[in-house]
């Protein structure tokens, strides 16, 4: 190996010796590659003719700059401490930072424990919330569920809502499901049942599937006890509310099922309800069809199915771009 | 043979080192900074390299002066400070194709009898000024077949050529670049390029 180094410094390799030194520098590790580059610099007499002097001198000449900038960013320092004084000043510091730390992210927990959680969902989301007591909520579009992690199960199961969920609470008699939402109040007994009170509608509804639940409106403190396939409906403006029975228990937490169930519904709110869904916008040229009627399921998955049901029963033409979903009466796109 | 140098002065000059001298830092250079520079060319090849490494070891003397431990002499330390990049450049050299080239060009060299080694600084400038005279396709696939070991099929299918084309353009590039370094005569053949 030395012989090889040495002939490599000189620049007196032969290949054959290139080929084996090859191989045994790329199998030594850095340790022992250096042990033996080591002992050439100890002890190897190193010609220093091949070093032009003017070269040097420029050498020492960025040496001497390098350490003038070094110098100059020392400065502002304090003066260099003895190495080891470091290692206390570090610990210190490190203690110190543990201890803030320590306290900060506790104080930080219990004021999270305090916060309120809060699950919502964008357009054309869903989310499934399971609540501490076991209590699921599918969340549709659109939609918002809080509550406080810290206060939620102790004597009350409270939640604030906005939005459109399907519930299905767990029975818990000694402790009520209460809900929260704009204008109304809901307490359930152990039940599944669909609610939508959205901030932006004039009404709200409840559905109920199993069990029973008691519904007030804020504003007029009316409530009503709502029993399995029966529907209560909220006036937001007068605060009324209206029972009705249900014949199609199933179209009501369709959108659960990925569908949507439209009974002589007009053309113009089957739109709305698609536009919700997928997050896009419908551009038509024509009024003529919106006030038409639409009876039919939809599946709310696939925005193609959708516009291929409308355009055979509306025949018209669809055509979708960048998110905007154009209608032509006239059979033609664009 | 061991330089011996002289121990009380290298002693005083440590000494004043630690005490953030810079004519103490000049001393050590001149004490020790054309044989590193010397011994690191001898690893490195390439100037620019080795002064990099000369002077990061003097700037890092600097640095940790006050660190010293060594009381009579810098020399294990130094290399200490140069060890890393010694090596990475080693190893880089010894696994270079031209490195390859260079050894094989020397070996030919020596054999006629010429007894000042090559340098291999030269040996690369040369070859790449050669190299670049060369047409653009030809200089492609030099570089593809030598340094990245291509076979002529592989060369063919990444430039869309037939491999006859290829095969064509590689001799004729060779012989090309022959020609080009027989003129600077530097070189009289590369044996590695027209054994191909």
């Amino acid at each position: 190996m030395t012989d090889l180094q040495h002939k490599y410094r000189q620049n007196r390799l032969t290949s054959m010796e290139l080929l084996e030194l090859k191989g045994r520098v790329n199998a030594l590790s850095d340790e022992q590659l250096s042990e033996s580059i080591r002992e050439g610099w100890m002890h190897d007499t190193v010609d220093t003719s091949l070093v032009e002097q003017d070269r040097a001198d420029s050498v020492e000449r960025r040496i001497h700059h390098r350490i003038k900038h070094q110098n100059e960013s020392e400065k502002g320092r304090v003066r260099p401490l003895h190495p080891y004084r470091w290692l206390h000043i570090a610990a210190a510091v490190l203690v110190a930072v543990f201890f803030v730390s320590t306290v900060y992210l506790y104080h930080q927990n219990k004021q999270l424990a305090a916060k309120m959680m809060v699950v919502s969902t964008g357009i054309g989301e869903r989310a499934n919330v399971t609540l501490p007591d076991g209590t699921r909520v599918k969340l549709n579009a659109e939609s918002q569920l809080s509550y406080a992690p810290q206060t939620y199960n102790k004597d009350v199961r409270q939640v604030m809502f906005q939005g459109e969920g399907y519930y299905e609470v767990a029975k818990d008699a000694s402790r009520p499901f209460l809900i929260d939402a704009r204008g109304l109040k809901v307490q359930v007994f152990g039940t599944k049942f669909n609610l939508m009170a959205r901030d932006d509608e004039a009404t709200a509804e409840l559905v109920l599937e199993e069990g029973s639940v008691s519904f007030t409106a804020v504003k007029t403190g009316q409530r009503v006890m709502v029993k399995p396939e029966q529907k209560v409906v909220l006036n937001q403006c007068k605060g009324s509310l209206t029972v009705l029975d249900l014949n199609h228990m199933q179209d009501v937490a369709a959108w659960k099922r990925h569908e949507m169930v439209f009974r002589n519904i007009p053309l113009e709110d089957v739109i709305t309800a698609i536009e919700k869904i997928y997050g896009v916008e419908f551009i038509t040229d024509s009024k003529r069809y919106l006030k038409e009627t639409f009876t039919g399921t939809m599946p709310t998955t696939d925005i193609n199915d959708d516009l291929q049901i409308l355009e055979k029963s509306f025949h018209f033409k669809i055509m979708m771009k960048e998110g905007k979903v154009f209608i032509s009466s006239k059979g033609c796109v664009l | 043979m061991r330089i011996l140098t002289n121990n009380t002065s290298e002693k005083t000059l440590i000494s004043a080192l630690k005490k953030g001298s810079e004519r103490a830092l000049d001393g050590v250079y001149a004490l020790y900074g054309k044989r590193l520079y010397a011994y690191c060319l001898q690893f490195t090849k390439f100037k620019e390299d080795a002064e990099e490494i000369v002077e990061d070891v003097f700037v890092k003397l600097w640095t940790n002066r006050e660190t010293i431990r060594q009381q009579d002499s810098l020399r294990a330390l130094l290399f200490v400070m140069a060890k890393n990049q010694l090596i990475n450049a080693y190893r880089k050299r010894v696994n270079e194709p031209e490195f390859e080239d260079f050894v094989e060009c020397t070996e030919m060299l020596a054999r006629q009898g010429e007894e000042q080694p090559l340098d291999y600084e030269d040996f690369v400038l040369q070859l790449k000024l050669s190299l670049h005279k060369l047409p653009k396709l030809q200089q492609r696939i030099i570089h593809l077949s030598k340094e990245e070991a291509l076979t002529n099929r592989a060369i063919a299918e990444q430039l869309s050529l037939s491999e006859q084309t290829v095969k064509n353009q590689l001799s004729l590039g060779l012989k090309a670049l022959k020609e080009q370094l027989k003129k600077v005569s530097l070189l009289f053949w590369i044996l590695f390029f027209v054994n191909y």
